[in-house]
């Protein structure tokens, strides 16, 4: 599903250039759940971003579904995003002028999904989550572990192909976590490709995969032992 | 999407109430004034808007040529005559002229004082195609004692409309019947009458036996305000051509003196705006509000597109997750568009309800009459043009810049808000203050010239002076009179004249003198005095005397120093002189006196002994006077009883002949309140976020030992220096516009330095007691508190 070579994004100022992802190669396949870890400072998020369309690379390839989509101007890539990516971050991220509901039902309107469908959908995927009950208040009023869950409703109503998330427990305590990663292996096993930046060595353990990084690169890569085949 | 938009909107605004109620108090303070100046500009250009009066005009008349010609607004009777006889491209003409003569208009129930009648020819309904509710506008009148009313005044003097064949009697003795009734005539017109008499009455005064045989052959006497109805195509040059010719035919003194009269054609709906010659007068006051209408509606957007720009930062996040979860930038922008539109429709209620409670001061103010229905389509067109344009104006660039923000910056914090957002952000400042600046030296500069008028000696005394006209019958217990007022407490002097001293209308070129050339154009104002007049109003003789009260006073003179001057006599007293038919000697020379506007230069003026003036002047002290009042009031009950007590005081007489400055002075000194404090709230909003902005970076500088004084510097002085910037731009520019004003004015005060750097040093108090507030307020926190909540 995504094959990246050489990729490469230097970050530049007047004097100085840093390198934020050095030649980095890797593939990731449908239905995968890959985590990436790596300390501070290793590129993980700049990586993260470039696979979510966020931002273009400097050098490399990045194919996304069998296209060469480095090099996409701004308009094609929010639009390749908003049909195929959903995004979980670890400050949830809920725009705080919209209801529970109305937030899950963003993704939807501007993809153009007609009122009634979008009910529907959005109704689905917060029972899915178990925060219906929950659906018309506001993101001040909810716990983190129920907001993070309203982030992944929201990430995942458009039914995209991937799911990108960054660092999704990082704000939880440990049961929400779990709750939040067991969604998230709901998820993958439903068939949606899952790419995690992660600290957690615990939360880790829920993908399939590992790619550890450093300065920009790739250090190793670990599939656990239960999906080795 | 519409819904989740309002929606979105709604909540963001309700979040920043703080910051969207100041920009929201602004903007429709803005709107507000923009519409009453819309509205006031509209009723100025509406002026005689009467049916079809594209093709209507009135003749002026244009004396003499060179420095000495004259353009008046009236015009002799033979204009219309000949005009409407004789030349083919005019379809239609009538005359006008004031109905005076009559004190008291009576019916059997009601007694009004005499007011709003006009002597008309029959043919004026056709010309302004007036509308008959009652009566026949192809012959409405019947004969002499005919009369057409409006329907106002059907109701005022009949309580009804249905007044045909009633009787209005005037002086209680003269009888005229109700022939004709029709519509209102707009206020906003020259046609503001409501009684309509027949033309014939005035013509009959022409009996044969004077040196004019007939009111359509007198060329001398300008009694008449005259309207030509053109054809559609016809040429206006072409007219004024065949009128001149006419009149070098016809006038007899034109075969004489050589005289080069001619005539110009006002549209008649340019007669407020433009003097009797076209050139423009009240325009250029109308054009400067136009002006001030972009200044106040610029300044309140300014307040908008600042505000939201400089807060931009809070809603980087929103704007970034909308973006990552698949809005594309068309979608922002509508988004932030509708989220205007909101705002700006709250404005424009708020701005309405407004309009709504200040409407009755308003026109109290600025002298008008407007009534705002707001259910009327016109006024809606109005509050339509300004609502979009200022949408239009404030809401693209803030949504540009929202929507522009790149999501990946923009939700780690890291807001680049466009190149130069910031410069722009003081740019916007810089404009506003200097609008405000502009405005506050016109009102400054309006201020002075009309104290300058109101307080410059016009040559005479015209305090504590009333003055009123005595009918034939007064007139003929005069002394009787005089005595009494004389006798009053209070009373300093008594005096006539037949003039009306602060507005002299009167003019003539009937004047003779040893060596006047007689191709000379000498126009002069008449003023007939008696013995007392001179030194009761203080005016200053130059050489020569006064006139002592004999019989041979009627064949003295006295000029004022224009007079002699213009009529180059040297050594005056004792030269020849002859007004009309009169041959006497010049016995005095009096100091130039302003018996006219101090927009005019003053003219010349011959004083000449009457005995029986019809203008009473009395001089009070300055006592208590109501006691006399009552008692001169009594006086004249006694001696012209069922007449109401028409007075006035001279000072009132000379504020009323500058009624439109001092209002356009009163509505400028009320904009330029307005547009510094709309302008501030900006600046108070501006400076209420920096601070907040910097809240940590003061905390630190207040660990590192910055004073009060220091963090207050530090936070106030880029503001100040941008209204210091706004000044240096403000004062030229409000210098222009100013010098352009006062062209209007003959008499003008001085555009003094202090005037500009007054205005520039009270603005930059203004605002440094704006923004020190929210800088001391910043200085004094507690640093552990600031950093903490950072």
């Amino acid at each position: 599903m995504i094959k990246i070579t050489d990729l490469e994004k230097f970050y530049r100022t007047d004097e100085v250039q840093t390198i934020a992802i050095n030649k980095l190669s890797f593939e990731v396949k449908e239905g995968e759940f890959v985590s990436v870890m790596g300390p501070s400072g290793c590129g993980k998020s700049t990586l993260l971003n470039i696979l979510g369309l966020l931002d273009d690379p400097d050098g490399g390839s990045y194919i996304f579904n069998g296209i060469e989509v480095a090099g996409f101007n701004e308009r094609k890539r929010a639009n390749l995003r908003k049909h195929n990516i959903g995004f979980v971050f670890q400050s949830f991220n809920l725009i705080d002028e919209l209801s529970v509901f109305e937030n899950v039902e963003l993704p939807l309107i501007y993809t153009g999904v007609k009122p009634a469908e979008r009910k529907e959908r959005v109704h689905e995927v917060l029972e899915k989550m178990q925060i219906m009950h929950r659906r018309k208040h506001f993101p001040q009023q909810l716990s983190g572990g129920q907001q993070q869950r309203v982030a992944v409703a929201r990430a995942v109503v458009n039914n995209p192909k991937l799911i990108l998330a960054d660092e999704p427990t990082g704000n939880l305590d440990s049961s929400n976590g779990n709750e939040v990663m067991d969604l998230l292996t709901e998820l993958n096993a439903a068939g949606t490709t899952i790419i995690m930046v992660t600290h957690s060595e615990h939360d880790a353990k829920y993908s399939h995969r590992i790619i550890r990084m450093l300065d920009g690169q790739k250090v190793t890569e670990n599939i656990l032992a239960e999906y080795q085949h | 999407m519409f819904k989740i938009h309002l929606k979105s909107a709604w909540r963001n605004l309700w979040k920043s109430k703080f910051y969207n109620g100041l920009s929201l108090l602004g903007l429709s303070l803005g709107l507000c004034v923009a519409i009453f100046i819309a509205v006031w500009i509209k009723a100025e250009l509406n002026y005689n808007k009467i049916g079809d009066s594209s093709h209507i005009y009135r003749v002026s008349s244009i004396l003499s040529s060179g420095e000495n010609s004259q353009t008046w607004g009236s015009s002799v009777g033979p204009v219309a005559y000949y005009a409407k006889t004789e030349i083919p491209e005019v379809e239609n003409a009538t005359r006008i002229m004031d109905f005076n003569g009559y004190r008291i208009f009576s019916t059997s129930s009601n007694k009004f004082e005499a007011r709003g009648g006009a002597f008309i020819d029959p043919e004026f309904f056709n010309v302004f195609n007036l509308k008959f509710i009652d009566g026949n506008s192809s012959a409405p009148f019947s004969g002499n004692n005919s009369v057409i009313i409006t329907k106002k005044a059907a109701l005022k003097y009949f309580g009804t409309i249905e007044a045909m064949g009633k009787t209005i009697a005037a002086d209680y003795k003269d009888n005229f019947t109700v022939t004709g009734i029709i519509e209102d005539i707009p206020k906003n017109s020259s046609l503001d009458y409501e009684l309509f008499f027949p033309m014939l009455i005035f013509s009959e005064n022409y009996d044969g036996t004077g040196y004019w045989k007939s009111m359509n052959s007198d060329w001398g006497n300008f009694n008449f305000v005259t309207y030509l109805k053109l054809q559609k195509d016809a040429s206006e040059e072409k007219v004024i051509q065949k009128l001149t010719k006419i009149q070098q035919a016809k006038d007899p003194n034109a075969h004489l003196s050589g005289e080069k009269d001619s005539y110009y054609l006002q549209p008649i709906q340019q007669m407020n705006l433009y003097s009797y010659g076209g050139d423009p007068t009240r325009i250029k006051t109308v054009r400067i509000f136009g002006i001030v209408l972009v200044l106040i509606l610029s300044i309140a957007c300014i307040n908008y597109v600042n505000l939201n720009t400089a807060r931009s930062i809070q809603r980087a996040k929103e704007v970034s997750l909308r973006k990552l979860i698949g809005a594309d930038r068309s979608q922002l922008f509508i988004q932030f568009i509708i989220e205007s539109c909101i705002f700006f429709l709250l404005a424009i209620v708020l701005a309405m309800g407004l309009i709504y409670l200040l409407a009755p001061y308003f026109n109290q103010v600025a002298g008008k009459d407007i009534h705002f229905n707001f259910l009327e389509p016109e006024l809606w067109g109005m509050i339509g043009v300004v609502f979009v344009s200022t949408l239009v104006a404030s809401s693209i660039y803030p949504a540009v810049l929202l929507s522009s923000f790149k999501p990946l910056e923009a939700i780690k914090g890291n807001v680049i808000t466009g190149v130069g957002a910031g410069t722009f952000r003081k740019v916007l400042v810089c404009l506003q203050f200097s609008f405000s600046v502009i405005l506050i030296i016109s009102t400054i500069i309006i201020g002075k010239q009309l104290d300058f008028i109101t307080s410059k000696n016009p040559g005479y005394d015209r305090s504590q002076v009333l003055n009123f006209y005595m009918s034939s019958k007064m007139r003929s217990h005069k002394e009787a009179i005089v005595n009494q007022v004389e006798n009053l407490p209070n009373i300093a002097g008594v005096s006539f004249s037949n003039s009306n001293i602060v507005n002299n209308g009167m003019t003539t070129g009937d004047t003779n003198w040893d060596g006047k050339d007689p191709q000379s154009d000498f126009i002069v104002h008449p003023i007939g005095i008696n013995k007392d007049f001179i030194p009761m109003m203080k005016m200053q003789l130059l050489a020569g005397e006064n006139f002592k009260g004999r019989a041979e006073d009627s064949l003295h003179f006295i000029l004022n120093e224009t007079a002699v001057k213009q009529a180059g006599i040297k050594n005056p007293i004792g030269k020849s002189f002859e007004l009309w038919d009169t041959k006497g000697i010049i016995t005095g020379v009096v100091k130039d006196f302003n018996f006219t506007s101090m927009k005019n230069q003053i003219q010349p003026a011959v004083m000449y002994y009457d005995p029986d003036p019809y203008r009473m002047y009395i001089k009070t002290t300055d006592g208590d006077i109501s006691a006399s009042m009552v008692a001169i009031e009594e006086i004249w009950n006694t001696y012209n009883p069922g007449f109401p007590f028409n007075y006035s005081f001279l000072d009132k007489q000379y504020e009323t002949m500058y009624r439109d400055d001092i209002r356009t002075g009163k509505l400028f000194k009320i904009f330029s309140i307005l547009a510094i404090f709309v302008s501030c709230l900006g600046l108070f909003g501006l400076s209420t976020y920096t601070a907040q902005l910097k809240k940590r970076e003061i905390g630190i500088r207040k660990v590192l030992g910055a004073s009060v004084a220091q963090i207050t510097t530090l936070l106030s002085k880029d503001f100040l220096k941008l209204i210091a910037i706004s000044c240096i731009i403000a004062i030229p520019v409000g210098w222009y516009l100013m010098q352009f004003w006062l062209q209007n004015f003959a008499y003008k005060t001085n555009l003094d330095w202090w005037v500009f750097a007054g205005a520039g040093i009270l603005t930059l108090f203004i605002a440094l007691l704006t923004i020190s507030s929210q800088a001391i307020k910043a200085a004094i926190t507690n640093p552990v508190k600031s950093l903490r909540t950072e």
